[in-house]
C-alpha cells in the first residue's frame, strides 16, 4: 500500500482520467489488474455468473422447478434437456442457471456480514489497543480454534437449516481473518504522520478511525473478500450437500449434487455437473483474487 | 525448552475457557424449552416439565449453569445423548479412533503427493511438470471436497469395482497386528481399502495447499547462499536437495500441516458423510438432524480441544526443528 494521504475511498473522475504519471492509486491498481491475465479469466468467469444469475428468467430454458414426467434423470443431449434431467425430471441446465442466484446471494452477504463485522472488530482493536485489542483479539482466538464448517454446522444446529441462516452461519464463521489482518493494518497506520496531524488539530477518533484509516486499510479487505466469496460458496455448497443449507426444492448446487447422489449408477450427470458449476465460479473468485493480491499491494 | 511448553499450556487455559463458553452458549440460544424438545412437545405435562427442569439444573441461573457445566466437563462428564441416553463422552470415544485414522490417512496421502511434486516444481521451474503441477494445485484448491468424493465412489467403486464405495471394516491398527500375528494381510487390505477413497477425499485440498508451498518455499531456499557453497562444494545434487534445501523448506510447511489439521477434522465432518464412516463427524451430522443437542455439542467441543492441541504440538516441533526460534 502507498503511504501517501488519501481522505477518501472513493473513485473520483479526476483521478482516473488524470495522465499516467499523477495516476491515481485505485488507477494504478485497475492498470496493474488489467494485465493480470489470470485475473482477467476470473474476471471474466463471475462477469458470466453475475449475468446469469441477473437474466436467469430470460436465459433459463425452462422453469427450475418444472418437473417433465416422461423423462426423467435424462441424459445430457435429450431433446429439450441440454444437460438432461434431475431424478424427478426437472431441467439441470435450468437448475444450474437458477442456482448461480443462491450462490451469488450467500456469497454476498455471508462476505457482506463477515467484513462488515470484522472490519469493525479490527479498527477498533488496533486503534483502542490496550485491554479492549486483548479482550477482542483474544475472541478471535476462540473462534479460530473451530474449523469453519464445524462452527457453521453448530450455528445451523441452533437457528435452523434454511438460505438466510446459512449466510449468518457463513458470515458469523469468516469475519475474524478480516478482524487479524484489518488490526495489523490500523497498529501500522495510528502511528503514522498524517494520523498523528489529524488527530492535533482536534479530529475525533471516530473520524480519524472512518475517514482516514479504513481508506488505507481497503487493499486488503477487497482482497480477502474476494478470496472470501469462493470460501462462502463452497461453504454454502457444503451444507446444502449435507442437508443442512438451501432447502429442496430451491436449486443450490449443493443440494442438487446430494440429489444425484443416489442415482450414480444410472445417471451421473445429475451429481457431476453441480459440481464442475461451483468449481468454475470457485476459480474465478481464486483467480481475481491472486491478481487483486499483486495489483493492490505486492506485499500482500 | 521445557519453561516454552508450560507458557504456551498456560495461554491455553483461556482459550479453553472461551471455547467452554462459546459451546455452552450455543446450547442455550437454541429456541423453545430444551426439556420440551428432550420429550417432545405432544407428552409435556406442566408437571412433568417442571421436575425435568430440576433434574437438568435447568431452573437455576445460567451462570450456576455454566459453572456446574464446567465441572462435569472437568470430569469428562459432557452429558447423556437425548436420543439414546447413552452419556455422549462414550459415543464420542467409541467414534474418535475412526475420525483420527481417517484424518492421519489424509494427511499422510497429501503429503506424500505434495512434498515430491512441489520438490519437483521447484528444480524445474517452469517446465512442463511444473505447470501441470501448478494447475492441478489450483484445481485442488477450488474443487469441493464433497464433489471429488462422489467422483471417486463414482470412477473407482461403482464404474471400476476396485475399492468399496462406502463404510469401515476394521481398524488399520487391527489388520496390521493380525498381519505380524497370523501372517494374514487379509484384514488389512480390507482395511486399507476402505481407507483409500475418504482419505484421497479428505486429503486433496491439503495437498493442494501443500504442493504450492513447498514448490515456493524450496524456490526461495535454493536461492540462499549455503546451497551455492553446498554446490560449490560439489556435492551430488540429491545430497543438496534433500538435506540442505528441503529440511529448511520443510519450516513453514509444518506450521501450515499443523493448522491445516484443524480444517482436516472439520472436513473429515463432511467425508465421512459421504462415505458412511463411523467417526464424529457423521455422529455430529446424525445429531442435528434428530436435534440431539448435547451429541453436537461434544463433538464441536472435543474437535475444537483437539485442534488447539495441535497447535500447541506444532509450536513445540517449529522450536524443536528450528533452534533459532524460542519464542521469547
Amino acid at each position: 500500500m502507498r503511504s501517501s494521504i488519501r481522505a477518501s475511498a472513493t473513485l473520483d473522475a479526476a483521478a482516473m482520467a488524470a495522465p499516467a504519471a499523477h495516476e491515481g492509486y485505485w488507477a494504478t491498481a485497475w492498470r496493474r489488474l488489467r494485465r493480470h491475465r489470470v485475473a482477467m479469466v476470473g474476471l471474466a468467469i463471475i462477469a458470466g455468473i453475475i449475468l446469469l444469475a441477473v437474466f436467469a428468467p430470460f436465459i433459463s430454458p425452462a422453469d427450475p422447478l418444472a418437473i417433465d414426467y416422461a423423462h426423467p434423470a435424462a441424459p445430457p443431449g435429450t431433446a429439450g434437456h441440454v444437460l438432461g434431467t434431475d431424478a424427478v425430471g426437472r431441467d439441470i441446465l435450468a437448475r444450474l442457471i437458477y442456482g448461480t442466484r443462491v450462490s451469488l446471494q450467500v456469497g454476498i452477504v455471508a462476505v457482506g456480514i463477515a467484513a462488515s463485522l470484522g472490519t469493525s472488530v479490527g479498527l477498533i482493536a488496533g486503534y483502542r489497543g490496550g485491554l479492549v485489542d486483548n479482550l477482542l483479539m483474544r475472541t478471535v482466538d476462540v473462534f479460530l480454534a473451530f474449523p469453519v464448517i464445524v462452527l457453521a454446522i453448530a450455528i445451523i444446529a441452533v437457528l435452523g437449516p434454511d438460505l438466510v441462516n446459512v449466510m449468518i452461519a457463513i458470515g458469523l464463521v469468516a469475519w475474524t481473518t478480516y478482524a487479524r489482518v484489518v488490526r495489523g493494518q490500523v497498529l501500522v497506520l495510528r502511528e503514522q504522520d498524517f494520523v498523528h496531524a489529524a488527530r492535533a488539530i482536534g479530529t475525533s477518533d471516530a473520524r480519524i478511525i472512518v475517514r482516514h484509516i479504513l481508506p488505507n486499510s481497503l487493499a486488503p479487505i477487497i482482497v480477502l473478500a474476494t478470496v472470501g466469496m469462493a470460501t462462502a460458496i463452497i461453504a454454502e455448497a457444503a451444507l446444502s450437500f449435507l442437508g443442512l443449507g438451501v432447502q429442496p426444492p430451491t436449486p443450490s448446487w449443493g443440494t442438487m449434487l446430494n440429489e444425484g447422489r443416489g442415482f450414480l449408477r444410472t445417471a451421473p450427470h445429475i451429481s457431476t455437473l453441480p459440481g464442475l458449476a461451483i468449481m468454475l465460479t470457485v476459480l474465478g473468485f481464486n483467480f481475481l483474487g491472486d491478481g487483486l493480491r499483486d495489483a493492490l499491494d505486492p506485499r500482500l | 525448552m521445557g519453561r516454552f511448553i508450560v507458557r504456551r499450556l498456560l495461554a491455553m487455559i483461556p482459550l479453553l475457557f472461551g471455547i467452554t463458553l462459546v459451546v455452552f452458549t450455543i446450547l442455550r440460544l437454541i429456541p423453545g424449552d430444551p426439556v420440551v424438545i428432550m420429550i417432545g412437545a405432544e407428552n409435556t405435562s406442566p408437571d412433568e416439565v417442571a421436575r425435568l427442569r430440576g433434574v437438568l439444573g435447568l431452573d437455576q441461573g445460567i451462570h450456576v449453569q455454566y459453572v456446574k457445566f464446567l465441572g462435569r466437563l472437568a470430569r469428562g462428564d459432557l452429558g447423556v445423548s437425548l436420543g439414546s441416553a447413552e452419556p455422549v463422552s462414550r459415543l464420542i470415544w467409541e467414534r474418535l479412533p475412526a475420525t483420527v485414522e481417517l484424518t492421519l490417512a489424509a494427511m499422510a496421502v497429501s503429503l506424500a503427493i505434495a512434498i515430491p511434486v512441489g520438490v519437483i516444481s521447484a528444480i524445474r521451474k517452469y517446465s512442463a511438470t511444473d505447470t501441470a503441477g501448478t494447475v492441478v494445485a489450483l484445481l485442488g484448491i477450488s474443487m469441493p471436497s464433497f464433489w471429488l468424493g462422489v467422483m471417486l465412489i463414482f470412477l473407482f467403486a461403482l464404474r471400476l469395482g476396485w475399492l468399496p464405495a462406502s463404510g469401515r471394516s476394521e481398524a488399520v491398527s487391527a489388520g496390521l497386528a493380525t498381519l505380524l500375528t497370523t501372517g494374514s494381510p487379509a484384514m488389512l487390505i480390507t482395511a486399507v481399502s476402505h481407507l483409500i477413497l475418504p482419505a484421497v477425499t479428505l486429503g486433496a485440498g491439503l495437498a493442494a495447499v501443500v504442493t504450492r508451498l513447498t514448490r515456493s518455499s524450496m524456490l526461495e531456499v535454493i536461492g540462499h547462499d549455503f546451497v551455492r557453497t553446498a554446490r560449490a562444494k560439489g556435492l551430488p545434487g540429491r545430497r543438496i536437495i534433500l538435506h540442505h534445501s528441503l529440511r529448511n523448506a520443510l519450516i513453514p510447511i509444518v506450521t501450515v500441516i499443523g493448522l491445516e489439521f484443524g480444517a482436516l477434522l472439520g472436513g473429515a465432518v463432511i467425508t465421512e458423510t459421504i462415505f458412511a464412516w463411523p467417526g464424529i463427524g457423521r455422529l455430529a451430522i446424525r445429531s442435528i438432524v434428530q436435534r440431539d443437542f448435547p451429541v453436537v455439542q461434544g463433538v464441536v467441543l472435543m474437535i475444537a480441544v483437539v485442534r488447539i492441541c495441535a497447535n500447541l504440538a506444532v509450536d513445540v516441533v517449529y522450536a524443536l526443528i528450528d533452534p533459532r526460534i524460542r519464542y521469547a
